[in-house]
């Protein structure tokens, strides 16, 4: 099965396109979760996901982890508000959460 | 057994060693080369070469989560994949005439069954439904992602089919695509262009879904039925008889039987003994925080014995080809497999593709008719 690709959609370095679930969970990076929030101006939050926008938490997830990463994520918070999905007056948050010995520790990072 | 003569059994024998020391030094090559990157990489963060990003796209997002450690078991996982394939390579080779005699009988049996005409309408139908099921909304998720489209990021060959993030023409054009096909593969003749233009729009549909980062294998079963199916449904068109070949059902039956065998193979590869001792499900169902998933963490042994449950359904799905009887247990159970996972995990949804496609193994194949 190695050699039939599953076509168009691998990320083909480790093979593993069927190994979801595979691997065993060995560092806190692989028990964390990212919501992308959005802060009104009078003081209230809602995760960007109940908006109804219709992209799924677990996208929505992948994409704050990826421009969290990668440092950028006052870029994505740029984008969200060029297309309306924020308001001017609104202020994105990327809460991270990690799992550390069965307990949740989160962090909040505010963007400009 | 006639006898191989003494100096081509020599020669067989040095050339097979000769091309595992072949192997055995590439394999070397390889990890030091890629051991190199990845102590390159960790002081700056810089040293990955453009290649490696290439094969992994990934690495952008996990060069900051993982260490040194992490990134050299993943090198080692091709290695891995290659030992086990070149391996069974050899044994395969060794046994080749008992395997050969073997394998025509098996392949004779199964490309002369056959599948009564009656079925077809039904098989058509419970199939593009699933697809229906999987694909109704998509315009909707589309319209949702356009706003995303900055980030929109293809890899593998989405590069190629699907370089750019499609205008919102492009989007409505492909949905029309699918869903027209899935109407006309139901209503109209020549189905099998139907069939053949909805596989070819269910896999743009995984491109763009698939761009933003998120890869699944949630839709891989449905997707090799559907590549696969249009071949059955132009052999029923040309032939007249009664029974139409069923070999591409067969193919189908084992690439389903495969996907689950390879998911199995995957969790030994990737995890090796840790899988049994690790206490996966359990960290998972953490994660998840779903309420029952969350109580049925609290009992870390059973989590555990599921764990086990789980890898020996995925495997036992190989067998499945050769003893039909399996079907009575691994489909129920293969169902209940999919429908805990997203109740307890919440991967994939009510209806799940996976089992969807269950529907190739409900209609008889009969061995063709001896004229």
């Amino acid at each position: 099965m190695s050699f039939i690709p599953f076509l168009f959609l691998t990320d083909l370095f480790p093979f593993m396109r069927f190994g979801m679930f595979a691997e065993t969970i060995q560092s806190t990076a692989q028990q964390e979760k990212f919501t992308v929030t959005v802060l009104s101006p009078d003081g209230s939050n809602q995760s960007l996901g109940d908006r109804q926008i219709g992209l799924d938490d677990s996208h929505l997830n992948y994409l704050s982890r990826i421009y969290y990463y990668n440092h950028q994520l006052d870029f994505f918070a740029f984008h969200l508000q060029k297309t309306g999905l924020i308001k001017p007056n609104e202020q994105l948050a990327i809460i991270h959460k990690k799992l550390v010995n069965h307990q949740w520790k989160q962090d909040t990072l505010l963007t400009k | 057994m006639k006898k191989q003569p003494f100096i081509r059994q020599s020669f067989i024998l040095a050339f097979q060693s000769i091309f595992l020391w072949i192997v055995y030094l590439l394999a070397m090559h390889y990890m030091a080369a890629m051991t190199h990157q990845v102590i390159l990489a960790s002081p700056n963060d810089k040293g990955w070469t453009s290649w490696v990003y290439e094969f992994y796209p990934r690495l952008q997002t996990e060069k900051w989560r993982f260490s040194e450690s992490f990134f050299i078991s993943k090198a080692e996982q091709i290695l891995i994949r290659i030992t086990f394939s070149v391996q069974l390579v050899f044994i395969l080779h060794s046994f080749r005439t008992i395997l050969l005699e073997k394998l025509v009988s098996v392949y004779h049996r199964l490309t002369d069954l056959t599948i009564h005409r009656k079925f077809i309408p039904y098989i058509t139908v419970l199939l593009y439904t699933c697809l229906l099921l999987v694909v109704y909304n998509a315009m909707l998720e589309f319209e949702a992602l356009a706003l995303f489209g900055p980030f929109y990021k293809p890899t593998g060959m989405g590069k190629l089919l699907l370089p750019f993030f499609p205008p919102l023409l492009m989007l409505w054009f492909i949905y029309v695509v699918l869903i027209g096909s899935i109407i006309t593969v139901v209503l109209l003749p020549k189905k099998w262009i139907s069939a053949s233009l909805a596989a070819i729009g269910f896999i743009y549909y995984q491109l763009i879904l698939f761009g933003f980062g998120k890869y699944d294998h949630g839709y891989s079963t449905l997707t090799y039925a559907l590549l696969i199916y249009p071949f059955f449904l132009w052999e029923a068109e040309r032939s007249k008889e009664s029974t139409v070949p069923a070999w591409s059902i067969v193919l189908i039956q084992w690439m389903i039987c495969l996907s689950y065998f390879y998911c199995g193979l995957e969790k030994i590869f990737i995890s090796g003994m840790q899988w049994f001792t690790s206490n996966n499900l359990q960290q998972h169902l953490l994660i998840h925080e779903k309420p029952l998933g969350l109580a049925l963490a609290s009992y870390p042994v059973l989590c555990q014995c599921l764990s086990f449950g789980v890898l020996i359904l995925q495997l036992s799905f190989l067998f499945l080809p050769f003893r039909k009887s399996l079907v009575c247990l691994l489909l129920p159970a293969g169902f209940l497999f999919h429908t805990a996972a997203w109740i307890l995990l919440d991967a994939g949804g009510l209806f799940n593709p996976w089992w969807g496609v269950y529907l190739f193994f409900l209609f008889p194949l009969q061995p063709q008719e001896t004229k």
